[in-house]
């Protein structure tokens, strides 16, 4: 692509973002929207630690409870402002996660996997029995809406932009982070842990790291997740919404931040569609999963890349041969 | 106190064949099953309709319970892990997430969402014995796991198939050369595990309610059984069973029985701080 092309690509996309509202006029649908927004955030979080460095992680979605529930306590209980309450979420989410990272991230693969389901349950055990602080099932309610510079956030509209304010700043760094030489440094551990740490660059910090930023965009997600539904229980932060996330990066395409960004809105989207398969969604839910895996190796992104090679091959075909490579 | 005792160690020795199920299939081919506890449910289920709603006669419909198990383990296989072998541990590791999905919720669409009940085959009454009470399931349980356990070993060590079965768990490519079947063999492997979730599963039935989300419970104080005890040994996730239901059920009745489920999670997490081999397992940091 052309450089004007890319700019106007990206001013397009930009546009057609910035319209959604005023065309989903159906305010549940645009609460599905916002919904995608916030699982975006978490996902791309997810992605540092997945599609990056190459450690799986089952207990996001605990890490997500933290911060819903740090936010919404502070903000009930003690009367904290949107921003300060968001702000303590995602701080204090990314404390826990270093705290967790260090014992876990030093196991790999099967082990991490089954010690991260660990803590996600207990997690939720914690949600669930710690009354005094988290209300147990009851769960918190009426939780503040934001005020953002005398705006009061309290439609599906409104929240719309900030929401969108956040994804355009969480994706922005996260795609500057995956460029910078500290992104790199994550990948190297992911392809060779061993040549990695030959070349000086330690793998338990970099996972560890990694986990972090994964906890940080994890609590943040949280903190839009209690203000957009004003309402949490211990039952939005189960398994099946880690297991969510983990498809979501699996069919987006490993370590691509687009890839992930679509399957996230896609996987938010499909229980609607699907809704007239009432109990059989989750049976075609799985399914999905699995077939996604087998034929789409590398998901969303692996087929788009191979379309373009296509295409280009296509277009190259007549006029010229081939050469190799 | 005797009570306490004998409860947890029953309950351990259901997670131990749990374990089992899925150290086997872990050293078949380096992969965790997580829809092991949704095998385990499977089995109960499929114990609780043939005793409980089809009055059939329990010899028959313990085999016929457990020949399923045996058919349902195998074709678990072709469906979640034949097409993907030879892919790296992410996307295997959602294939059998996935399953879980899909059998927890055909459960739940066959079965409905409340909890049913099993009859153990001695019956719902307790025993006496002096002053310590009995629940005779407890002892089915051990015997069963005992018997198992000698006939696996002598399977496995004493048969041809036994012998073929190992050999492709210690290395496929040799195996291979020797002419072993080895995509058979793996079949066979995922079969017996389900086989012993089966039996973990009919065995556990009469003592909890049978429930959709039964599986998951069960299963994860398995996997933490198997890598208290070090993952990838067969003495290991039995000792690491026995341990985890006996330290399960002191924690719950000394501490807090709130928190009951916390407790295996915690031990876990010490182990892997203190010592992440487990009592006799490899040394995991260093294993792919």
């Amino acid at each position: 692509m052309s450089r004007q092309a890319r700019w106007l690509s990206i001013g397009v996309g930009l546009l057609f973002m910035l319209s959604i509202p005023l065309w989903v006029t159906s305010s549940f649908y645009l609460r599905l929207v916002n919904l995608s927004g916030i699982t975006i955030i978490a996902v791309v979080g997810l992605n540092f630690l997945t599609g990056e460095t190459g450690q799986i992680s089952l207990g996001h979605a605990g890490l997500m409870g933290i911060g819903a529930y740090t936010a919404a306590i502070l903000e009930t209980a003690h009367h904290w402002e949107f921003w300060s309450g968001t702000l303590a979420a995602g701080v204090i989410t990314t404390a826990i996660a270093i705290i967790i990272g260090y014992p876990t991230l030093r196991l790999k693969g099967h082990y991490l996997a089954i010690a991260t389901l660990g803590l996600g349950q207990i997690l939720w055990l914690i949600f669930s029995n710690w009354r005094s602080a988290t209300n147990g099932f009851d769960g918190i309610g009426q939780i503040p809406e934001p005020h953002i510079f005398g705006f009061s956030i309290a439609n599906d509209f409104a929240f719309y932009y900030l929401i969108t304010v956040f994804v355009a700043a969480f994706v922005y760094l996260a795609i500057r982070i995956k460029a910078s030489s500290f992104g790199l440094a994550m990948i190297a551990v992911r392809d060779n842990e061993m040549a990695a740490e030959a070349m000086g660059i330690s793998a338990t910090t970099h996972k560890v790291l990694a986990f972090s930023l994964s906890g940080l965009y994890a609590g943040v997600a949280g903190s839009l997740y209690a203000h957009l539904f004003t309402y949490i229980s211990p039952d939005a932060f189960t398994l099946d919404l880690s297991i969510l996330f983990f498809a979501m990066l699996i069919l987006g395409g490993l370590g691509s931040i687009l890839g992930s960004m679509i399957a996230a809105v896609f996987l938010t989207l499909l229980p609607e569609w699907l809704r007239f398969l009432d109990q059989y969604y989750m049976v075609l839910y799985g399914a999905i999963i699995i077939l996604v895996i087998v034929y789409m190796p590398q998901g969303i992104m692996g087929v788009l890349k191979n379309w373009r090679r296509w295409k280009l091959f296509r277009a190259t075909q007549p006029s010229e041969p081939l050469h190799g490579g | 106190m005797e009570q306490i005792v004998i409860s947890g160690l029953a309950m351990g020795s259901i997670y131990a064949l749990i374990a089992l199920s899925f150290v086997l299939i872990y050293n078949a081919v380096g992969v965790v099953n997580f829809a092991t506890g949704e095998i385990v449910m499977l089995g109960a289920f499929l114990g609780t309709t043939a005793i409980t709603q089809l009055q059939l006669n329990p010899v028959l419909a313990y085999i016929a319970a457990c020949a399923l198990m045996v058919f349902f383990g195998y074709s678990f296989n072709l469906i979640t892990y034949y097409p993907l072998r030879g892919q790296s541990f992410l996307p295997i590791a959602l294939s059998t997430l996935a399953a879980s999905i899909i059998m927890r919720n055909v459960a739940l669409i066959i079965w409905g969402a409340n909890p049913l009940s099993m009859r153990g085959v001695l019956g719902s009454g307790v025993w006496h014995l002096g002053t310590v009470v009995i629940v005779p399931q407890n002892i089915v349980i051990f015997i069963v796991t005992l018997v198992l356990l000698v006939l696996q070993h002598l399977f496995f060590t004493h048969t041809r198939w036994g012998r073929m079965m190992r050999a492709v768990a210690q290395d496929q490519d040799v195996a291979k050369l020797m002419g072993i079947k080895v995509n058979l063999m793996i079949g066979l492997t995922f079969a017996y595990a389900g086989f012993l979730g089966g039996v973990a599963g009919l065995l556990v039935a009469p003592i909890f309610f049978v429930t959709t989300g039964m599986g998951f419970a069960v299963a994860m104080k398995a996997f933490t059984a198997s890598i208290v005890g070090g993952f990838g040994s067969i003495p290991g996730a039995i000792v690491g069973g026995l341990f985890i239901g006996l330290v399960e059920i002191l924690g719950a009745a000394y501490v807090s029985s709130v928190y009951k489920d916390a407790f295996a999670f915690i031990i876990l997490i010490l182990v892997l701080l203190v010592r992440p081999q487990g009592f006799f397992g490899e040394k995991i940091a260093e294993k792919a």
